[in-house]
């Protein structure tokens, strides 16, 4: 639903109206209010600040509407726009309407359910009731609801004529022409009418050229009403289809001619041809072709081989680091964990004696109804993902089904809609960028594609059937926009665009493996995260300065039982060979939560999060922990080796790490096994108590790593994988930022280094802040090392601290985050 | 005195704002009362009463973040349209200037260049509209056209804030045409625009520090 933001010199005024407004809509409608400032003796005032924070209150993807009451008031909501995350913009619209019958009229249009459009709509006409009663002319483009439609009365009859039908400019011509007539005017098109005076519900009819279409008029003006409607129509309704051709009706609108607007997704230009995808849906046969029996049992099969390939998938995502992706397909497993959809399938196969293929399709395609008619975005959304996986069963079910993705020479891929998983199934070489004619920013495909680092426009609507295949365009990611007719002046100028980027990022590339330093001489290590040997080899070349996470999950899995302490030596080894003498932190099995082993058993928990996970496990397993920190030491006697543990959280915890190793040590020392004695020995800071009791901890440490993905989500006991929670979870949090504050100064307050190791790493939003809090090491995936490094670069140190010190200052996350964007504003 | 501003100039300047809107709070407001709603003075005073509050924090920092600082100060406090405006010219500005920790005379044009343009893209107002905008623009190009001429840094800014106050003194018979007292139409006519005047006073500051007169 629409939410509804009034700003307001006064913060008494704008309580008032939402009152007055709450009142018609029942309190069903979210309204925030942003009045007054912050100074108890001259309280009157617009603040920035306020309209930003109220419309974070009430915003989602279907938008939010703002009114305004004057002055001031317009360019502190143009300012907080821009303040705010930038893919909110296209959903956040400002209204000119009269503030207190606005401000009613949009919110009774939003409870039923409006579009943002019908609801400014709404709210702009909003002064016509008004005028009515006083005996004022109605201002042109007014729209006001009129009693129920009647059919009594005369009547026309006429075709559509104008190529683009009744969009809102002929709506709004009819609209104004009933209200000047003493007449009521009923429009009907088949089944359906519309209220004359209604703007929205005469759009909503969807005229299209040579639809018929009826008018009825009742009152004294009626006949009056129809003859300026009969010339309206011979003026083509006001259209001049003699030129060029423009968008077509309800899009968002265009800056100039030949631009498609959708929903900017991914940032970044492409110019290239239009390789146009096919939606056609899958053929399904029907008819049986072998026992019930054996039709149930190929559907079982099948789903479970998606099962599997999904669990493989969501494996591999978390090994990367990859949350995002690793969401989704969590998302696509509890699809189809639900028994409830093979049960139904199962039954209607012997039921309606029809194929596994088409009982499962039918199942699907009811599934995604019932998600599509959710009123929660969101859930809606997920009508992609509930075909998408649908899809999957239905290509193990009919081999061949899936559609062709391979792409002969790089284009940009144009579809109604893309699959999360055919998303991630792109090649970057080949495909320069998706147009979809669904979707939002929020969508799984919007999140890959950004991954991907593919410039991506969805939510192109209607304006997408206008694209044709081979049809050269130019498409600006960043601003959502297609350029269909794209003027030789206009390539260039993009060209160049294109070739300064590369440009800039093949400096990056050159000097990205040079060691950082701030710009006063600061040194800022900067190392990457790795899962295996795999990953590797190249990551000098991608400015690696070592390794500062190396997960050993990915040895422990895939397998029967656990590796040999001899196998373990070699896979630490190759990393440590490829990083050709830099540091290697290589941290102890991390199983539990929602890393799974097949062999390593641990009885199902009611909060695997805060159960018997990290740590708390391996110190538990001796045989396995014994295996793991012999085979750690002795590749210290040969590489530069460093260990840390996962989620430590008291000192005892770290004293039995230390008697252990003891243990060990002797062990080797009684076997003469080379180790090198003052290999560093660190520990993950990621559940909160480790925050509070850093000084004890740092004095027995040499260095402590920040594990920020999941110490936000212990932080703000919010699960990052949780859409209605994931706000809590951001980096900007303030109680964040204090924590790392806290962790650092108690290292360094010991001599002890401190790194941070999660996806804050490898931000670039956060390096300069991060440098402020006196970090000294950043370690990230691989591909973001050149950018970070671009900024540690850039930023002198005292300059980082100072700003820091801002930053720590301010009391909520959007300021932060508001002030971390504000260098670019 | 040399020819570039230091970043303790810089401080200075912004401290000296602060001290001189204080104090000039009453006539601000009462040039604002006259066609607009009687706020200016508060407005400025308190925003950059905020202003002053973040200075001593960033001792350390460059000019680019000390304005940067300024801009957001000013748009989270000050509560009328020239918060926003104001605002988004430190912002722009700091953005011209970025690490620098001393301003050479034409990175002062650039700073004044990208602020104004701000005001421009936020306010949507031009010369001749009764607004701050009346005496910043003739401001710069005074300062503009005699450094290119090859004067001084010292008589640069003599000039630009000369051409201000002749701005300030322009805005009186103009009709508003932005902003509050656009609401009055014929009836701003008579009366000085109270941002124009603000600015005036604001950019006199930064000459006088500039030429060592300014208090520390
Ligand atoms: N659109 C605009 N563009 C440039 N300057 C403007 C604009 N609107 C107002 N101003 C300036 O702001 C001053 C008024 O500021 P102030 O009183 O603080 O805000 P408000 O008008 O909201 O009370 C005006 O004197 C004028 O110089
Ligand atoms: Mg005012």
């Amino acid at each position: 639903m629409i939410g509804i933001v009034l700003v307001s010199h006064s913060q008494k005024l704008a309580e008032g109206v939402r009152d007055l407004a709450a009142q018609m809509t029942q309190g069903q409608v979210s309204i925030a209010v942003a009045g007054g400032i912050d100074d108890e003796e001259n309280p009157i005032g617009t603040d920035p600040i306020r309209v930003m924070n109220a419309i974070s209150e009430v915003y989602s993807p279907d938008g939010v509407v703002i009114l305004m009451d004057l002055g001031s008031a317009l360019m502190s909501a143009e300012t907080a726009l821009d303040l705010l995350d930038p893919e909110w913009r296209p959903h956040l619209h400002l209204c000119a309407a009269p503030f207190a019958e606005g401000a009613v009229t949009a919110a009774v249009q939003a409870r039923i359910g409006g579009s943002a459009e019908s609801v400014m709509a709404a709210a702009n006409g909003a002064l016509l009731a008004k005028r009515q009663h006083l005996g004022i002319a109605e201002p042109p483009t007014a729209v006001v609801a009129a009693p129920p439609p009647t059919s009594a009365g005369q009547r026309l009859s006429l075709t559509i004529p104008n190529k683009l039908g009744i969009h809102a400019r002929p709506a709004a011509r009819i609209v104004s022409l009933a209200g000047q007539h003493a007449a009521q005017l009923t429009l009907r098109k088949g089944e359906r009418s519309a209220d004359g005076r209604n703007i929205n519900e005469v759009m909503l009819l969807d005229m299209r050229q040579g639809d018929a279409v009826e008018f009825f008029a009742d009152g004294a003006g009626a006949t009056a009403l129809l003859d300026s409607l009969a010339a309206l129509a011979n003026e083509n309704f006001g259209d001049d289809d003699t030129a060029a051709p423009t968008s077509p009706s309800g899009q968002p609108s265009s800056p100039e001619k030949f631009v498609l607007a959708g929903v900017a997704a991914a940032q970044g230009i492409a110019i290239a041809r239009v390789h146009l995808l096919s939606t056609h849906p899958p053929v399904i046969d029907s008819a049986l072709k072998q026992p019930i029996e054996d039709e149930q049992i190929a559907l079982v099969m099948a789903v479970n081989r998606v099962m599997n390939a999904l669990q493989a998938e969501l494996e591999k995502a978390k090994l990367r680091g990859d949350d995002t992706q690793a969401d989704i397909f969590k998302a696509h497993l509890y699809i189809l964990e639900d028994d409830r959809l093979h049960t139904t399938a199962k039954d209607a196969i012997a039921r309606d004696q029809v194929s596994a293929a088409a009982a499962w399709w039918a199942e699907i395609e009811a599934l995604a109804g019932r998600y599509r008619a959710a009123p929660n975005p969101i859930l809606q959304g997920r009508a992609v993902d509930v075909l998408d996986v649908g899809r999957r069963v239905l290509a193990e079910l009919i081999p061949g089904s899936a559609r062709s993705l391979v792409l002969d020479e790089p284009c940009i891929l144009a579809a109604e809609d893309l699959a999360p998983s055919e998303t991630s199934m792109l090649d970057p070489q080949n495909v320069l960028a998706i147009l979809t004619q669904q979707g939002g920013a929020t969508s799984h495909t919007a999140i890959i594609a950004r991954g991907m680092g593919i410039p991506a426009v969805v939510g192109l609507g209607g304006g997408f059937s206008s694209l044709k295949h081979g049809q050269r365009v130019v498409v600006d990611g960043g601003r959502g926009w297609v350029y269909t007719e794209p003027t030789d002046a206009q390539i260039a100028e993009f060209e160049a665009q294109i070739a300064a980027e590369r440009a800039e990022r093949e400096v990056l590339l050159t000097t990205v493996r040079e060691d950082a330093h701030t710009s006063d001489g600061r040194r800022i290590e900067v190392a990457a995260n790795v899962g295996g040997a795999a990953d590797a080899p190249r990551l000098r070349e991608m400015g690696a300065e070592g390794v500062g996470l190396f997960r050993t999950e990915l040895l422990f899995m895939g397998r029967a039982s656990a590796p040999t302490e001899e196998e373990q030596i070699l896979a630490y080894g190759a990393v440590a060979q490829a990083l050709e003498g830099r540091p290697i932190i290589i941290r102890t099995l991390d199983v539990g939560g929602d890393k799974a082993i097949s062999y390593i058993k641990i009885p199902p928990e009611e909060n695997p999060f805060l159960g018997y996970r990290g740590i708390r496990y391996w110190l538990g397993d001796r045989p396995l922990a014994r295996a793991q920190i012999r085979a750690i030491y002795r590749t210290s006697a040969q590489h530069n080796i460093r260990v840390m543990f996962p989620m430590v959280g008291t000192l005892e915890e770290l004293e039995a790490i230390h008697a252990f190793m003891r243990e060990i040590r002797a062990e080797l020392d009684a076997e003469c096994t080379p180790y090198d004695p003052t290999m560093q020995v660190g520990i993950m800071i990621e559940v909160p108590s480790a925050v509070l009791c850093a000084p004890q901890l740092a004095d027995k440490v040499d260095f402590f790593s920040i594990g920020t993905n999941d110490l936000t989500q212990y932080l703000m006991a919010a699960d990052r994988g949780n859409a209605r929670v994931t706000p809590l979870a951001t980096p900007f949090q303030p109680a964040l930022l204090t924590a790392i504050k806290q962790v650092v100064d108690a290292a360094h307050a010991r001599g002890k280094w401190v790194g941070i190791c999660g996806e804050m790493a490898g931000n670039p939003l956060l390096t300069r802040v991060l440098i402020g809090l006196g970090v000294d090491e950043l370690s990230m995936s691989a591909p973001s090392i050149a950018e970070v490094k671009h900024i540690i670069r850039q930023t002198s140190s005292m300059d980082a601290q100072a700003f820091a010190r801002e930053v720590l200052a301010l009391p909520t996350a959007r300021e932060v985050e508001a002030q971390l964007k504000s260098v670019s504003i | 005195m040399s020819d570039v501003i230091t970043k303790a100039q810089v401080i200075t300047w912004l401290e000296n704002c602060a001290a001189l809107l204080e104090t000039q709070k009453a006539y601000l407001t009462e040039l604002d009362a006259a066609i607009g709603d009687g706020d200016h003075g508060l407005n400025m005073a308190r925003g950059f009463g905020k202003v002053k509050e973040k200075l001593p924090s960033m001792a350390d920092a460059s000019i680019g973040s000390i304005l940067n600082t300024s801009g957001m100060a000013l748009i989270s406090s000050v509560g009328g349209a020239s918060g926003p405006l104001y605002g988004t010219f430190f912002m722009r500005a700091s953005t011209a200037v970025q690490a620098r920790q001393e301003l050479e005379p034409m990175d002062l044009v650039k700073l004044m260049e990208q602020g104004i343009e701000g005001v421009v893209q936020r306010g949507r107002a031009e010369v001749g509209e009764k607004t701050m905008l009346d005496a910043l623009i003739p401001a710069l190009n005074a300062l503009k056209s005699q450094l290119e001429a090859g004067a001084g840094l010292s008589d640069a800014l003599d000039a630009c804030v000369a051409a201000a106050e002749a701005g300030v003194r322009s805005t009186i018979p103009l009709v508003a045409k932005k902003g509050r007292a656009s609401y009055l139409g014929e009836r701003s006519v008579g009366h000085q625009d109270p941002g124009a005047t603000s600015a005036t006073l604001i950019l006199g500051l930064l000459r006088d520090v500039v030429k060592g007169s300014g208090v520390s």
